[in-house]
């Protein structure tokens, strides 16, 4: 399998989607409680929270790692990876891909990290140091890294071509993706991309806080983006995978479903500070305005826009000047949403679910909502899809995300229909 | 087609904290691997690593920074500000929004991790730890994306950035990443490298029940012996390399100098084994005739190999194995050599540290030695430069990396004024 | 006799709970390696690091390689266990 130099008349394009999120495990479960405003955000129950400042989070409950992988597996590997591998499966499966029947080399797996396996290794590390060294297990030289679960998908199905593991924080499924194009026009048939996240833990949880960007609300309105009421947000666990194929094979082998095309991706940094917010908006709407240069079209195009949304004033003020300077009138205009307000911030898990989002929203013809922000921070001039999903005709959508310290990053995805497949024209050079 | 140079190199090594004091250190091939000091790593069976005598005010940080960084962010910034002033780019003229930043790192902030942990959780008595005793920046220890922020921070750098982090391969990957952003025009200019401090107690244990860490403790300073029949392991590393990647014809334009081009870069997984590798070397193999094809090479066009060479049994077997099927009987004829036999395996942060020895090997027309090797392994066969650098001239330099997970990728660098016309 | 102390259902226990065999995995035939019932290197080191910290002994690297089936790892593990002083 030769890696040619990139080109562009290959196409990217999702045929899978796995996703194990708090509002729902399986991405039928999930899209049916997100598009029914319905939130998986609830009180933190896998530890007792009463001694921390944030008691909500959302956690996937009833999540059983036994139904994706067997218990050996279980026990070298962090719940993290649980998650991935479970996605992944899922993924698969709605692709009907099967890994098995395909050159070993014409696959890849790219995914986003952000906290790693940080409950495994919390584990270990407490019993080196409440036991003693020669305590630590042989599993946590391969489970707490963050290319584990990269690793462990290519692994589990017999993946060989170039993989890799993206940090960029909330970035980070945007731009593990965009990278899984990278490889697409590289020669790459098919990319295991997107990411998941498990950070819900004592320790985790004490690592977030200390940023000061956690709520302490202590209900389910805790994240509540683009709201006057605002005051941060709430962790989640979970995620996306997404399968990426050139889709020139994707029709060659009959995928099932194309669900849409990775049209144009844009990364910047705002360059400015470690933590704090830049002084304007210029970095994120570049971010925007790349994107959509690089997917030749013009803000017009958009049918909905999937936001960051921070849920701190001065987060979600600088996103809807993004916006506005971005995308001119057409930001007044385009309806925006944060379904993560349901799910908490997933981290790797959240650009990936929020581009899962986008596309079963132009499938489906429905914008899911933001929930419990009734209250639109004064001089927003955006059109937030509010507490009930709204019907729409979305052909191209908007992804952006955020990384805590100054990532910031665009995905444009664009509907495939029938007659774009059957057309030949997709064949010349873009 | 655009072309990636490198223009700048800076260096943080055990051995040599500065690029020139790295490379005086592998041409005179000087280990630099001695028992541990920064704890007491008596309860370990490994109590030896390749530590940096690192002074980051010296090295340009301020007081502010040092006291938010984490080691492994102070090493990539230390490097970076050294790469940077080598590439004489004049930062104040640049467009920095086609500044971009790709580094890696394989397990980021573990080193304040463990050390906050330990007074969260009262050592390591309280799973529901105390958050009031938590270090203000601990986030910044948990995701390593500030490795990232950090320089696209200090240099303005508003291009894409991002960390790479595949284990062991993190530091070639991470160029690679840089390579790939220059090629398909995200930017103009990447600082790329790799970073890592992860000399804890943590780490050690980890390593410790698997034996991949070398228990010759009596004799730390030849305890990393890559390819030598009585190796047992590689010796913990820590520090960082960064280069500055830059579009050639820009970098020509500017009158840079410049050390060489990154001519192919491939990465592939075993898909075996998390930490197993088999002998055939396969993957890794095809990692390499890959990033030959990229740059129109043939195996009689290598003239040096710097190969990942851990010093663990099964790794110098696999290595060899891939070399030999990629370059076929030419790779008898060329010095192939392990650094980690000097320096340690800084695990995330070693790949670039590698690629800088690559630049500077073609730069210099020296090829540093594998330190340590004295005794033949009838199934290590190739010539590994034992114990003495050589002088010989190097156009193009191959370097070779694996790590857990089933990570292997393979890099190429070469004098830019190689290429065939187009 | 010598009672043993470290016994097959013992190791049955660090099979089940540390590897994550299932009970019904775990033959009555002792001479079965651990190569066969699936275990890689990492869950066989796991094995001896359960002898090490639950029952406190530490296996050197050459008696190491020489546990290769279940028969092997009980004995030795009673070897040690009763060549300890008892004070």
């Amino acid at each position: 399998m030769m890696t040619t130099l990139p080109e562009r008349r290959r196409r990217a394009v999702i045929t899978g989607i796995g996703v194990v999120a708090p509002n729902g495990i399986g991405t039928d479960a999930w899209w049916s409680a997100t598009t029914s405003g319905t939130s998986g955000i609830n009180r933190i129950s896998r530890f007792d929270p009463s001694r921390y400042a944030t008691q909500f989070a959302g956690e996937v409950d009833g999540f059983d790692a036994l139904d994706y992988i067997s218990r050996r597996l279980m026990m070298q590997t962090d719940r993290w990876t649980w998650m991935g591998l479970a996605a992944a499966n899922m993924a698969f499966d709605d692709a009907a891909f099967r890994p098995d029947d395909y050159d070993p080399y014409s696959m890849s797996v790219i995914t986003a990290s952000s906290s790693g396996g940080n409950e495994f290794g919390q584990v270990e590390i407490q019993k080196l140091w409440s036991k003693g060294a020669n305590h630590v297990g042989a599993y946590q030289s391969i489970a707490w890294f963050y290319a584990a679960t990269t690793g462990q998908i290519s692994i589990q199905h017999g993946i060989k071509g170039a993989s890799g593991v993206v940090v960029t924080e909330g970035a980070g499924g945007i731009d593990a993706l965009a990278h899984g194009r990278r490889a697409v026009f590289r020669g790459i048939d098919a990319v295991v991309s997107g990411g998941v996240e498990a950070p819900i833990g004592p320790y985790a949880l004490t690592c977030q806080m200390a940023t000061g960007r956690l709520s302490s609300v202590a209900d389910e309105t805790a994240y509540r983006p683009f709201d006057e009421r605002a005051s941060g947000y709430v962790p989640g666990e979970g995620g996306a995978i997404l399968l990426v194929e050139n889709l020139e094979s994707a029709i060659r082998r009959g995928a099932p479903t194309i669900y849409g095309e990775i049209l144009g991706y844009g990364a910047t940094h705002d360059g400015h500070h470690p933590w704090a917010p830049p002084p304007d908006a210029s970095q994120l709407a570049r971010a925007i305005k790349l994107a959509l240069r690089d997917a030749r079209i013009e803000p017009e195009d958009l049918d909905v826009v999937f936001a960051d949304g921070a849920a701190s004033r001065a987060w979600d003020d600088l996103e809807a000047q993004a916006l506005h300077e971005a995308l001119g009138d057409h930001a007044a205009a385009v309806p925006v949403s944060v379904p993560k307000s349901m799910t908490g911030r997933l981290y790797a898990g959240g650009a990936s679910l929020d581009v899962a989002s986008a596309l079963l929203a132009m499938r489906h013809g429905v914008i899911p909502p933001t929930v419990h922000a009734d209250r639109p921070i004064p001089g927003c001039g955006l059109d937030i899809v509010r507490d009930v999903s709204r019907s729409a005709d979305v052909r191209t959508a908007l992804v952006l995300a955020r990384g805590y310290g100054g990532f910031n990053s665009a995905l444009v995805l664009r509907r495939i229909s029938t007659p774009d497949i059957t057309n030949d024209a997709h064949l010349e050079a873009r | 087609m655009r072309r990636t140079a490198i223009t700048g190199v800076g260096v943080v090594a055990p051995g040599g904290v500065t690029r020139d004091a790295f490379w005086a250190a592998l041409v005179a091939g000087r280990s630099a691997t001695r028992r541990i000091t920064f704890f007491d790593p008596s309860e370990f069976r490994s109590q030896i690593a390749a530590e940096c005598d690192f002074d980051p005010i010296a090295a340009g940080l301020s007081e502010l920074e040092v006291r938010r960084m984490d080691r492994y962010v102070q090493f990539a910034v230390a490097a970076a500000i050294e790469a940077v002033a080598d590439s004489a780019i004049e930062l104040g003229t640049e467009d920095r929004e086609r500044i971009g930043v790709a580094l890696g790192s394989a397990v980021g902030g573990t080193t304040l991790l463990e050390s906050d942990y330990v007074a969260v959780s009262d050592g390591g008595r309280d799973w529901l730890v105390d958050p009031d005793l938590a270090s203000p920046h601990i986030y910044q220890a948990l995701v390593p994306s500030a490795l990232a922020s950090e320089v696209s921070v200090r240099f303005g750098a508003q291009g894409p950035s991002v960390v790479v982090s595949t284990g062991c391969t993190s530091g070639i990957d991470a160029i690679g990443f840089g390579h790939q952003m220059i090629q398909d025009g995200e930017a103009d200019v990447v600082i790329s490298g790799a970073s890592e401090s992860g000399i804890s107690p943590i780490s050690m244990a980890c390593f410790d029940p698997i034996r991949a860490t070398s228990a010759n403790n009596d004799e730390a300073e030849s305890a990393s012996r890559p390819f030598d029949l009585k190796r047992d392991g590689f010796v913990m590393g820590e520090g960082g390399a960064v280069l500055v990647l830059e579009e050639l014809e820009r970098a020509r334009a500017r009158g840079a100098h410049v050390y060489c081009e990154i001519s192919g870069y491939a990465g592939r997984g075993n898909a075996f084994h998390m930490t197993g590798l088999k002998p055939d070397g396969l993957e890794m193999s095809e990692a390499i005739m890959d990033a030959m094809r990229q740059g129109d090479l043939e195996p009689a066009d290598i003239d040096y190999v710097n190969a990942h060479g851990s010093g663990t049994r099964q790794n110098d077997v696999h290595e060899t194995a891939a070399i030999k099927r990629a370059l076929g009987e030419h790779a008898y004829r060329i010095p192939v050599s392990s650094i980690k036999s000097m320096v340690g395996h800084s695990l995330g942060g070693i790949g670039a540290i590698e690629m800088a020895a690559c630049a500077l090997a073609i730069e210099h027309g020296v090829a540093p030695p594998t330190a340590n090797l004295t005794h033949a392994d009838p199934q290590c066969d190739l010539d590994y430069t034992p114990r003495v650098a050589r002088r010989l001239p190097i156009d193009v330099a191959l370097s070779t990396g694996s790590g857990f997970g089933g990570f292997q990728s393979a890099m190429i660098l070469a004098r830019d004024d190689l290429r065939k016309a187009a | 006799m010598t009672e043993a102390p470290f016994t097959y259902d013992d190791l049955k226990h660090i099979l089940v709970e540390r590897i994550g065999l299932s009970e019904a995995e775990v033959p009555e035939d002792l001479d079965i390696t651990f190569g066969e019932l699936g275990l890689d290197s990492l869950a066989i080191v796991e094995v001896q690091l359960s002898l090490q910290q639950d029952y406190g002994v530490s296996i050197p690297d050459e008696d190491a390689d020489a546990i290769g089936t279940l028969r092997e790892a009980i004995d030795y593990t009673n070897h040690r266990l009763l060549s300890v002083e008892v004070v």
